[in-house]
């Protein structure tokens, strides 16, 4: 196994091998394939920088870059990210033009998309870096910047929440889905939908 | 039943979603681009560009706090001094003297808890001197499960077949949190969840809709438009677990221990200032939008329902108080026909439903939370047609209890977890 002896760059390679196109899937997620790649590029170039503090398993420290830069984006070119963000909203709510799956299969991941689609931001950033991007419930809390206790009872309402969204979505009803969330702030974000619970604040 | 807590793998609805994924978010369709091996080269070269180079430090990235919209910064005005002197000095208690009779679970009250647990003492007064007694012994025993029961409705406007009509789902909730090792927090919400048409007109549009099961509401932020669906009828109470290792509650962005919360300063001065050291840490809060001045007001509001000290209680009162654009909205009644002081968040929402502004309702003799309700103020054209005028609580959540329990509360057989 390798040991202290490979070089930075050998290392970078590696790294860079194994998580450009988990990264890249994380960045489309957000912004679409096109801005997507530019993000990607810009979180290896980051990462070859530092490339003495990216810890192992590097994937997790990876998307956080990914997330700030586009945050970054977001601020920097509201415009731009606005495009991109609708791309990506495209994407993850299935609207796709080729159609290969078998028409059961189709409708269960509508339904599936329709009901994450109706989740909050927060729900749907969270139950996807875990059941789309690969990360353990441990690695999402590095990436969200929370602790993994937080993480748990976050996870765990959201995991609440897209059950009830999909047992309100009827599978019958396909169309072409772009919901988004739930009514924002019809309760408080931080208490938020979340009711009892997340009055007391376990929330977000 | 006994242990709902999350796995960390993958269970079902995860595993749903897992294989909903789209193709194009499959990392193994995205391997070996032209673009990835043009990149790698180009950065082992060293080649930069300027805007990776503005993006050198990820870390002032985390704070990401963005004043988003300027809180009107109205001065703290007279009226939430009605609060002020109403509380301050005085025990904003946590038990309202309303509280349902729980005399079988409301034994352990300490000195504090007793001026805590105001009408748990006045249920028994022998029990209120065997507290103090025990008190004597153990100073930090306030209880075992610090508990509260809420009532919420929420009201949306949906569509079915051309009519357009307002449903109403309303719901128990009990959350019963272990203070002490080895006890457990658990959140049964859903009880008697029920989803209705709103009014007898609403009904009769319902009807005309053909009686639909499900029916869809409109949902909109800024990525665009979707739907919300509602299921008529009753639904099944679910069961969590909410504690993890000692960590009891979330405080903004921490997870925090009953030994944390006691240890939460009374000065409200000092409160303030911890609570705004949460602001600065939780990026969550910035991405919602939610100025500080809401932020804090949200934290200081969750943290009255939580078993802290009576001062700090006292204390959380006095900071939203004096929070700017924080207004009183004098004597009003809750939604469950409750008399109480109404205070109302800064500035107001926009749903679809309209414009909204956030209402707490405090029972001023007690310092008790009655009530956190959501107000129409500017009703949407949709709202309006539905029969939602300005002045309708939307939203609420009304605490019926909260007190201090020695067993933990049953859950119902059909709860699903």
């Amino acid at each position: 196994m390798r040991g202290w002896r490979v070089t930075h760059a050998q290392r970078f390679r590696d790294v860079y091998e194994e998580c450009y196109p988990r990264v890249l899937a994380y960045a489309t997620s957000l912004v679409g394939r096109q801005v997507g790649e530019d993000i990607t590029s810009e979180t290896f170039t980051v990462a070859w920088r530092r490339v003495r503090d990216i810890p192992q398993p590097a994937l997790p420290w990876l998307l956080g870059v990914a997330r700030n830069l586009v945050r970054e984006l977001r601020r920097r070119d509201s415009h731009q990210y606005a495009l991109a963000a609708e791309e990506a909203q495209r994407i993850s709510s299935g609207a796709r033009s080729d159609v290969g799956d078998v028409a059961a299969d189709v409708t269960d991941r509508e339904a599936a998309l329709q009901a994450l689609a109706s989740l909050s931001d927060a729900d749907r950033e969270l139950l996807t870096l875990i059941a789309w991007h690969g990360l353990s419930p441990k690695q999402a809390a590095r990436v969200l910047g929370c602790t993994i206790a937080t993480l748990t009872v976050r996870l765990h309402r959201a995991r609440r929440r897209l059950e009830k969204a999909l047992e309100a979505v009827s599978p019958a009803e396909t169309a072409s889905v772009a919901a988004t969330q739930t009514p924002p702030s019809r309760v408080p974000p931080a208490r938020a939908p979340h009711h009892s619970a997340d009055r007391k604040g376990a929330l977000t | 039943m006994k242990n709902t807590r999350v796995r960390s793998g993958r269970p079902d609805v995860l595993r749903v979603l897992a294989d909903a994924r789209p193709d194009e978010l499959d990392p193994a369709r995205l391997a070996d681009s032209p673009r990835q091996h043009d990149d790698l080269a180009r950065i082992l070269a060293g080649a930069t560009d300027s805007r990776t180079a503005r993006s050198e430090e990820p870390r002032r990235l985390w704070a990401g706090i963005r004043p988003l919209g300027t809180v009107v910064a109205v001065a703290a005005v007279a009226a939430s001094v009605v609060v002020v002197s109403t509380l301050d000095g005085q025990d904003p208690s946590g038990v309202r003297a309303s509280a349902h009779p729980q005399s079988s679970s409301a034994t352990a009250g300490s000195a504090s808890a007793a001026s805590e647990g105001r009408a748990d003492v006045q249920v028994d007064g022998r029990l209120e001197l065997l507290s103090v007694a025990k008190k004597a012994e153990t100073p930090a025993a306030e209880g075992t499960y610090w508990q509260t029961t809420t009532r919420s409705q929420d009201v949306n406007v949906v569509d079915a077949k051309g009519q357009l009509f307002a449903v109403r789902t309303t719901s128990t909730g009990q959350w019963s949190v272990g203070v002490r090792p080895g006890t457990q927090s658990l959140m049964v919400s859903g009880l008697d969840d029920v989803t209705a048409p709103r009014t007898e007109a609403d009904k009769a549009r319902w009807r005309a809709a053909g009686s639909p099961a499900t029916v869809q509401a409109e949902a909109s932020t800024t990525a665009g438009q979707g739907t919300l669906g509602y299921r008529i009828g009753t639904g099944r109470p679910m069961v969590m677990r909410t504690d993890a290792d000692d960590k009891i509650y979330a405080l903004g962005p921490r997870n925090v221990s009953y030994q944390d919360l006691r240890e939460l300063p009374s000065n409200s001065g000092e409160l303030r200032r911890q609570l705004e050291k949460l602001y600065a840490e939780d990026s969550s809060g910035a991405e919602t939008g939610a100025g500080r001045t809401a932020y804090v007001l949200r934290q200081a509001a969750d943290l009255i329902t939580m078993p802290v000290k009576p001062a700090v209680r006292a204390a959380a009162y006095r900071v939203i108080a004096n929070l700017p654009g924080v207004r009183g909205l004098g004597r009003v009644t809750d939604p469950l026909g409750r008399e109480g002081v109404g205070v109302a968040f800064p500035g107001t929402a926009r749903t679809p439903l309209g414009s909204v502004q956030q209402q707490l309702v405090v029972d001023p003799a007690t310092g008790a939370m009655l009530c956190e309700q959501v107000v129409l103020v500017e009703p949407s054209a949709r709202a309006r047609e539905a029969g939602l005028d300005a002045g309708t609580t939307v939203d609420y959540e009304a605490t019926t209890r909260m007190s201090w329990g020695e067993h933990q509360i049953t859950v119902p057989k059909n709860a699903k977890h």
